[in-house]
């Protein structure tokens, strides 16, 4: 089941108000737009986990993730004005993350490769929390994860939104298109692009797991 | 493998197997895609996120109340930079164009009625009633000959220099002739300028004071066949009036 764009968790609520929550958001903007605050906090309420959830495949540590975060609601909160409604608003957000987070991303990249060559990846158990009971499984799991991550970061910043958005984030292709500005068939020939991409990079590692 | 069986095996190790795709290619290709899927899902694993509303609350209003750095260079450069902007002003500005007050002896000067001050023009009843007759034929002429003189006054408004440069010829070049409407008009009624009928031909009663003042004013006027009126020191013994001879300019000699 794919997410959609959005709610945050359309899992556990009901279609009429995952639709609904889409009607309102211009409304909030609106309300929001003529200083009614409350309202901009029910936006941020309702659309803080899409934009972390994006913001940490750029920067994978959690302080990083809500800094980038917290900096994209500020901007989108003092910007309000240039909101245009042919776009959704979560598609706007999604924009300015993608905007904040290439210097976040390099940031964190480089304060990640300095702190990994002084704890020798300590640091990196602390962060990930995706551990589980066997302390091998979690070590290939952990090289799968960052190999997985190295690989993504390094591709072109398309391709890099595309395979987040419809791999990871399993965001509609409607939604990716809205996000590119170009038409469905466009998103789906990206995402192709970009998986192919990426499993060039990650070929020798993936022979590796067939042997 | 072409381009387009690959993309077809892409869409199916992602589950996005479109209705004309088959199975095709090699299966070890397929199973990598397959394992690139499932790793790319386990990255979707994140944790929670913890930012409040409050934090996200406190970071608009830092950023609403933080003050604007001005750079310490800011006064200074202002300053200089005006200097500038003035030094230039007067350095690329011609000298004549630079627009000065005038100043009152400069004003004194001027023409006592031109079209610029039309307020001290006198009216033609005025004109009448200073030569002692407010008939409406004295009216009327005295209108026409004020219209002659704004004519001429338009005539001799030549483009006047710039105030920098009259105010350094104000002294030594000679003063710019300007009809003296008042002078004219007192001609015009004591002789035969333009061929109007003689003033001093009317009966008695026209002339007086007025009259002899404008008369000498008259002085100043050029041209020789004008002819002046001289007020005699006797009085008409019919009215009472002084009485007047009418001579050519040129066997008068003023001031003598």
């Amino acid at each position: 089941m794919r997410l959609n764009l959005s709610p945050v968790d359309s899992k556990s609520r009901p279609i009429e108000a995952v639709l609904s929550s889409a009607e309102t958001d211009d409304k909030l903007v609106a309300l929001a737009r003529d200083g009614d605050f409350s309202a901009f906090e029910k936006l941020f309420e309702r659309h803080r986990t899409l934009v972390y959830r994006y913001a940490y495949q750029m920067a994978p540590r959690r302080d990083d993730a809500e800094d980038i975060v917290q900096e994209v609601f500020v901007r989108a909160y003092q910007n309000l004005h240039r909101y245009r409604d042919e776009a959704k608003f979560t598609t706007w957000l999604l924009r300015i993350c993608a905007n904040l987070g290439t210097d976040k991303a390099r940031m964190h990249n480089r304060r990640t490769a300095l702190e990994q060559q002084e704890a020798t990846g300590a640091l990196s158990w602390m962060t990930m929390g995706n551990s589980t009971e066997d302390p091998v499984e979690n070590l290939d799991r952990e090289r799968m994860q960052a190999l997985l991550r190295e690989a993504i970061a390094s591709l072109p910043e398309q391709h890099r939104n595309a395979i987040v958005f419809r791999d990871i984030q399993e965001m509609e292709y409607e939604d990716i298109a809205a996000f590119f500005k170009c038409t469905i068939g466009g998103a789906k020939l990206r995402v192709l692009r970009a998986r192919r991409a990426l499993r060039d990079k990650l070929a020798p590692m993936l022979a590796d797991d067939e042997d | 493998m072409t381009d387009h069986e690959q993309e077809a095996m892409i869409r199916m190790a992602f589950g996005e197997a479109e209705p004309g795709d088959t199975p095709s290619g090699n299966a070890k290709e397929l199973r990598q895609y397959q394992a690139l899927k499932a790793g790319l899902r386990s990255l979707a694993d994140v944790p929670e996120c913890q930012l409040s509303t409050r934090r996200l609350t406190d970071a608009i209003l830092a950023e609403k109340v933080k003050p604007q750095k001005v750079a310490w260079w800011w006064p200074v450069g202002l300053v200089s930079g005006a200097a500038a902007v003035v030094a230039a002003y007067f350095f690329f500005t011609p000298a004549g164009t630079v627009k000065k007050p005038v100043d009152a002896p400069l004003a004194s000067r001027a023409p006592s009625a031109t079209h610029e001050n039309p307020g001290l023009t006198p009216a033609p009843d005025e004109i009448a009633s200073t030569t002692g007759d407010t008939s409406p034929s004295a009216t009327a002429r005295a209108e026409s000959l004020l219209d002659r003189s704004k004519n001429l006054v338009a005539l001799n408004d030549t483009p006047r220099p710039s105030l920098s440069v009259s105010r350094r010829r104000a002294v030594a070049r000679p003063k710019q002739s300007v009809p003296d409407v008042t002078a004219e008009i007192a001609m015009s009624m004591a002789g035969n300028v333009g061929g109007a009928p003689a003033m001093s031909a009317l009966p008695a009663g026209i002339g007086g004071p007025a009259a002899d003042s404008m008369a000498t004013s008259a002085r100043s006027l050029p041209g020789s066949d004008a002819k002046v009126v001289v007020v005699e020191p006797g009085t008409d013994p019919l009215t009472g009036a002084k009485e007047a001879q009418e001579v050519n300019r040129r066997d008068v000699v003023f001031g003598g």
